[in-house]
């Protein structure tokens, strides 16, 4: 059997270019991964609370209902924020995406307060804007409660289930 | 025939104006003494008004009977007058078909003016949603005294920043509240009956027809900057 030197020089430098396009794929998946692994960590001294037992929680779900034309109001949803810590914290909060017909939600307006600081951070948009709030400074060993106001749009279709998913950035758990 | 002298005169023109004004004022005081219109009957005057007397009440049937049944609808002063009275009579007020004021009896012996207090109450009314009991914020609240068709409307109103709305003058009895939404609040949304029965009273209506659900999720993201 003939080899030629030539081609074989070129698919050695094909199985590199390979291994090396490998690895870099690896290495990014590798940090998505820590990220991942990041955001599921234990409760950090910044998290959500869940007013009728007082656990935290990383995550969760709420609904009301809307109905057209009509501005609902819950000044207290069931979860609030938590900083369970000696210090302060920074946090960012988004809209970060919704499953919704653009006539559904005319407005959505949410408040993150409490009774002695008052209105610590409002988010109020009537196109869903999803890009993140500035950095929001939240106070040591304080709770704040989540009012939202969701005003439905006169076309708003009865019967639709719009949702709607928020992210709380916390910086340095 | 001996001449009068003038002073003579002037004497008797004096005495016939004496004479006159007596006699004008005699029947000045017998008209006045004279009781009612003359002839022995008076004048009712029945001013409809709220349980709180804050509110003149217009569009109530006044009935009274005083051997015989009369009946009026008081103006937009609350005034339901009556004449030619005279003895015992009963009133009684009926408001968007329900008494509001039960018989009550009153001799009538002379010019009357009675203030009429009648069980209709100032009601603030709270729309909530079903899940979360979250307030509605310019839902339309109509009142009505049977069934929510515009022949029994009471009154109406739109719910306000904190979800409420006053409606004042409710009839004591069982109304139905109907909340609407939408384009001219052609949507019902919501429909109960309650009984409305003391002055500044609240009332929460659940509205639990034809809404949409929110769903939303919160997530929380913690990052470590090192």
């Amino acid at each position: 059997m003939k080899i030629s030197v030539k081609k074989s020089l070129k698919l050695l430098t094909l199985l590199i270019s390979s291994l090396l396009i490998a690895s870099v794929s690896a290495a990014a998946y590798v940090t998505l991964q820590w990220q991942a692994t990041a955001t599921v960590s234990a409760n950090p001294k910044v998290c959500f609370i869940q007013w009728s037992n007082e656990q935290k929680a990383n995550t969760f779900s709420y609904s009301v209902n809307i109905f057209p034309s009509i501005k609902t109001v819950d000044e207290n949803v069931s979860y609030g924020i938590w900083v369970d810590d000696g210090q302060t914290h920074t946090v960012y909060f988004r809209l970060a995406g919704h499953n919704t017909n653009t006539t559904d939600i005319a407005k959505l307006n949410y408040t993150i307060w409490n009774s002695a600081e008052g209105q610590k951070y409002t988010y109020q948009s009537t196109t869903l804007d999803t890009s993140w709030s500035g950095p929001i400074t939240l106070s040591a060993n304080t709770k704040y409660a989540i009012w939202i106001e969701v005003t439905a749009g006169a076309s708003a279709g009865v019967g639709h289930s719009p949702t709607l998913t928020f992210e709380m950035k916390v910086v340095n758990p | 025939m001996i001449p009068l002298r003038r002073t003579q005169v002037n004497h008797a023109i004096g005495v016939f104006k004496v004479v006159l004004l007596a006699f004008s004022l005699l029947a000045f005081i017998s008209f006045t003494a004279m009781p009612g219109n003359g002839d022995g009957v008076y004048n009712l005057n029945l001013r409809i008004m709220d349980w709180d007397l804050a509110d003149a009440v217009s569009n109530a049937q006044v009935f009274i009977n005083n051997g015989t049944d009369y009946v009026k609808v008081s103006d937009e002063n609350g005034w339901a007058n009556y004449t030619g009275l005279s003895g015992l009579v009963t009133v009684k007020v009926k408001y968007y078909g329900f008494w509001v004021n039960g018989t009550f009896s009153l001799t009538v012996s002379q010019d009357t003016v009675i203030n009429v207090r009648c069980n209709l109450y100032d009601v603030t009314v709270k729309v909530v949603e079903a899940m979360r009991s979250a307030y509605l914020v310019g839902a339309n609240v109509t009142v009505f005294n049977a069934t929510s068709s515009p022949a029994n409307k009471i009154e109406s109103g739109v719910t306000g920043n904190s979800g409420t709305v006053m409606f004042k003058n409710l009839p004591n009895a069982t109304l139905t509240f109907t909340q609407y939404s939408g384009f001219f609040y052609s949507i019902i949304i919501g429909n109960e009956t309650r009984l409305v029965s003391s002055d500044n009273s609240k009332l929460t209506l659940v509205s639990n027809q034809n809404s949409l659900t929110v769903n939303t999720n919160s997530l929380l993201i913690a990052l470590c900057n090192s």
